[in-house]
């Protein structure tokens, strides 16, 4: 039995250490890649090798909200100072329960309309419409039934006048040239369906008339060490999976589609959590399928500043509802997995996403304890795991600092040396605590899972100038 | 033994990234100081282009000749070249610089050879260039659209676009027309909407450019181009267009029909009233540009058009006949209309326009 137990014990052991070190190897080869791309576009753009056009194709901005009250008025403000000539805004109240439709009433003039509109997706019935008359652009109120983001979304999208969509979230604010960055792979690649932009935590933006005047470290540990993820995860992962079209995910903060495609796949999915996931992946399986030659890009110079939690509570129920939706998501596009008919999607990235994102913290969890267990049973000595764990913290927190600082000299960011200071002591906080407690929090998830899941996750928001 | 394996890879791997994070900071340091020595070097380049241009005598020399080959010929120089002359826009005079363009126009040339050995993004640059260059200046450089012609070959998106830029500045119509042609040809994908805007920019006879474009098209993309770029022109082109209202290209007749939006034809009139009882994707754009074609038969069928299925094709018949002066009668009979579509639409666009208004 002893002996059944110790075999069971290494077993995992191995298992867990090549599962680390196969991250790691692909954390290496991300940051590497992620930073010859941003070298390499920057040296590009230095010797005027960009698509500079006074104007692109229009685009409709779709804004879905449920209780925005306190950032969406800032939100929309932001979208209003776009460096683009032809675009409009539709804001879709998916039955907020607060203040959100009176004060986008109040603030912008908006008159009662009664629009018709045509439902080429699914979605709850509209109760009433709103439109803003004398700004820079069309911007459009509709207020409808609750259905949750997917539904409000496809609402967006029946109500659009033009062909490719930009959807963001209600507490994001855009860089005044982020719409005309996002939009560029489609000029310079036929096939382009779908393009994500980097999201970034507002917390640490300092803004003035949608142009960036500053970057600081927030006070806040829980907002720093998003800060640290977010650009470890956009700046590395999603640039390396931009090489082989394998990105499955275009964030709901940020993300451009072409219209014609996504309503041809059927539109947001009213039943997942992780509607902006799911889409992606169905655009993905739906292109293959049709054998319609396709792209999914990512910008990395397209920026969108969003809020991020401020509490380890907030944070729990976002990270909560982002792990039910990659399950979800998954679970419904199971069939890509290791199915060569998908390519790199099937063999690449759905493995990736599966290993490393859906499962990792439970083989973390079981590999640590298996470790520990392991050590005081002799099986491996203490000094090793002790010093493995250091090792690997170590690496992980120089990677992390190594994509930062690309972040820094790529949008040109100026900072203080105490902010530097300050980022270099929240990446080894973030890879000793946070990632542990993340993991707790993605282990934990699927408790309650049946009563909660088409909910929107209700987190706390402060005001632009107030942060 | 496994143990140690295992910390020598972490250790090589930490290593590893030790060496990134090094090359990322000498580099986020490097940068800075790049920066300013950019900055330096361009104020520099201002100051000294402003010297040339006003002194005839000096750049009549061959060691300035010498001085300017090897600013043209380093890829960094040259991109600081390149930015004090857009800094440098209208601070001097365009007469001066035309005359120095004239001046160093052999310097110039030999340069553009020798850029055409370069790797495409400095070949870009190159063009990007030629495209600053002021018209009455562009006129001495026409022959360049051949040397040009030659940085298309293993290009990217990037230096086709810059050397289309620098092709329009030019006016030289054959060189255009080839690379156009080698577009086709290569089968190499460029926004149809860059392309268009770019021909009415060209400097040449841009009606004659069309026609012989239009002589030479092998594709739809090319015909939906060519149109596109027609429907800027102030000129009537519609000999060429109207054929194309009967296109069996969607994407061209969409073109086609937008065309006579703006280029009002009794010819094309017709045929949109018929696009218009298709009602199909197209008719949305028909019933658009019947906002154009005032008249009874017109009303009347974008009254019957508010029935149509289509969203798009309701909502431009009714924003068409709101600029056509309805009587209070006819507005009251479609605001009370029996069928849902027509009074839902009409009476929105109609709102739409008092609140526009107010």
């Amino acid at each position: 039995m002893l002996a059944v137990l110790e075999f069971g014990l290494k077993l995992i052991n191995w298992f867990f250490l090549i599962y680390l070190m196969i991250y790691a190897t692909y954390l290496l080869l991300s940051v590497g890649v992620g930073a010859w791309d941003l070298y390499y576009a920057n040296k590009m753009r230095a010797i005027k090798n960009e698509i500079k056009h006074d104007y692109y194709f229009p685009v409709s901005i779709l804004v879905p909200a449920y209780n925005e009250e306190v950032t969406i008025v800032d939100s929309i403000e932001s979208l209003l100072k776009l460096d683009y000539r032809l675009y409009e805004i539709i804001i879709v109240d998916d039955g907020s329960t607060d203040d959100t439709v009176a004060v986008l009433k109040k603030h912008f003039n908006m008159i009662k309309v009664n629009r018709p509109i045509r439902k080429k997706l699914a979605c709850a019935q509209e109760k009433e419409i709103y439109e803003a008359a004398g700004l820079k652009v069309p911007v459009t109120l509709i207020c409808k039934h609750n259905g949750g983001k997917g539904d409000a979304l496809n609402m967006g999208i029946n109500a659009s006048s033009y062909p490719y969509f930009l959807c963001i979230d209600a507490d994001s604010m855009l860089q005044a040239d982020s719409l005309e960055k996002i939009v560029q792979p489609v000029m310079e690649q036929d096939n382009v369906v779908a393009v994500g932009g980097l999201v970034r935590a507002a917390q640490s933006l300092q803004i003035e008339n949608g142009k960036r005047v500053g970057f600081r470290m927030p006070r806040n540990l829980v907002t720093s060490m998003q800060i640290m993820e977010y650009d470890r995860s956009f700046l590395a992962a999603r640039i390396f999976m931009d090489r082989f079209n394998g990105n499955m995910i275009i964030s709901g903060a940020f993300g451009l589609f072409k219209k014609d495609i996504v309503i041809a796949a059927g539109g947001y999915d009213r039943e997942t959590l992780g509607e902006d996931m799911e889409l992606v992946m169905r655009m993905h399986v739906f292109c293959r399928n049709n054998k319609i030659p396709y792209s999914v890009r990512y910008e990395p110079n397209a920026v969108c500043w969003s809020q991020v939690p401020e509490s380890l509570g907030d944070l729990r129920k976002q990270r909560r509802r982002w792990h039910l939706g990659l399950f979800q998501s998954m679970a419904k596009h199971r069939r890509i997995f290791m199915n060569r008919a998908y390519g790199w999607l099937g063999m690449g990235s759905y493995l990736y996403y599966l290993l490393y994102e859906l499962l990792s913290p439970v083989f973390q969890l079981v590999g640590w304890v298996a470790m520990a267990a392991s050590a005081a049973a002799g099986i491996l000595n203490w000094d090793f795991m002790v010093r493995f764990y250091l090792m690997y913290t170590m690496y992980n927190a120089i990677l992390t600092i190594t994509i930062f600082f690309q972040r820094i000299y790529t949008l040109n960011l100026r900072t203080k040396l105490m902010d530097i200071g300050k980022a270099v002591l929240v990446c080894i906080l973030e890879n000793v605590f946070f990632r542990l407690f993340l993991d707790m929090v993605r282990v934990t998830a699927f408790i309650g899972y049946g009563k909660r899941k088409k909910q929107w996750g209700k987190i706390k928001r402060v005001k632009q100038d107030s942060i | 033994m496994q143990q140690s394996v295992v910390s020598m890879i972490i250790s090589f791997y930490i290593f590893i990234s030790t060496a990134l994070l090094i090359f990322n900071l000498a580099y986020m340091l490097s940068s800075g100081v790049k920066k300013r020595v950019m900055d330096r070097r361009i104020s520099a380049e201002m100051e000294w282009q402003k010297q040339i241009v006003s002194n005839p005598v000096n750049r009549a020399g061959q060691k300035f000749q010498k001085r300017l080959y090897r600013r043209l010929k380093d890829t960094a120089k040259l991109s600081a070249f390149v930015e004090a002359i857009e800094r440098n826009r209208n601070k001097i005079p365009e007469n001066q610089i035309v005359e120095c363009l004239r001046d160093c126009r052999m310097t110039i040339f030999k340069a553009a050879e020798a850029y055409r050995k370069r790797p495409a993004m400095e070949r870009a640059l190159f063009a990007y260039l030629i495209s600053l260059f002021p018209d009455r200046a562009a006129e001495e450089y026409t022959r360049m659209g051949e040397i040009l012609l030659g940085y298309l070959e293993n290009s990217t998106v990037y230096c086709r676009q810059n050397v289309l830029q620098a092709l329009y500045r030019l006016g030289n119509e054959d060189a255009l027309v080839r690379a156009l042609q080698i577009f086709q040809e290569q089968k190499w994908y460029h926004n149809s909407k860059l392309i268009a805007d770019g021909l009415a920019e060209y400097r040449g006879d841009r009606v004659k450019l069309a026609r012989r474009l239009w002589n030479q098209k092998e594709d739809e993309i090319m015909r939906v181009i060519l149109i596109q770029f027609m429907n800027q022109l102030p000129e009537d082109m519609s000999d060429l267009v109207l054929p194309e209202l009967s296109s069996e290209y969607h994407e061209v007749r969409f073109a086609a029909v937008r065309y006579f939006t703006k280029h009002i034809n009794a010819e094309a009139g017709k045929c949109l009233l018929n696009i218009l009882r298709e009602d199909s994707d197209v008719s949305s754009a028909a019933a658009q540009a019947l906002g154009s074609y005032p008249g009874e038969t017109a009303k009347q069928e974008l009254m019957l058009a508010l029935q149509s299925k289509n969203w798009y094709v309701r909502h431009n018949s009714a924003v068409s006949l709101m600029k056509m002066n309805l009587s209070p009668e006819e507005t009251r009979k479609l605001i009370t209309a029996d069928d849902r579509y027509v009074r839902e639409m009409f009476t929105y666009v109609w709102e739409s326009r008092g609140t526009a208004e107010c």
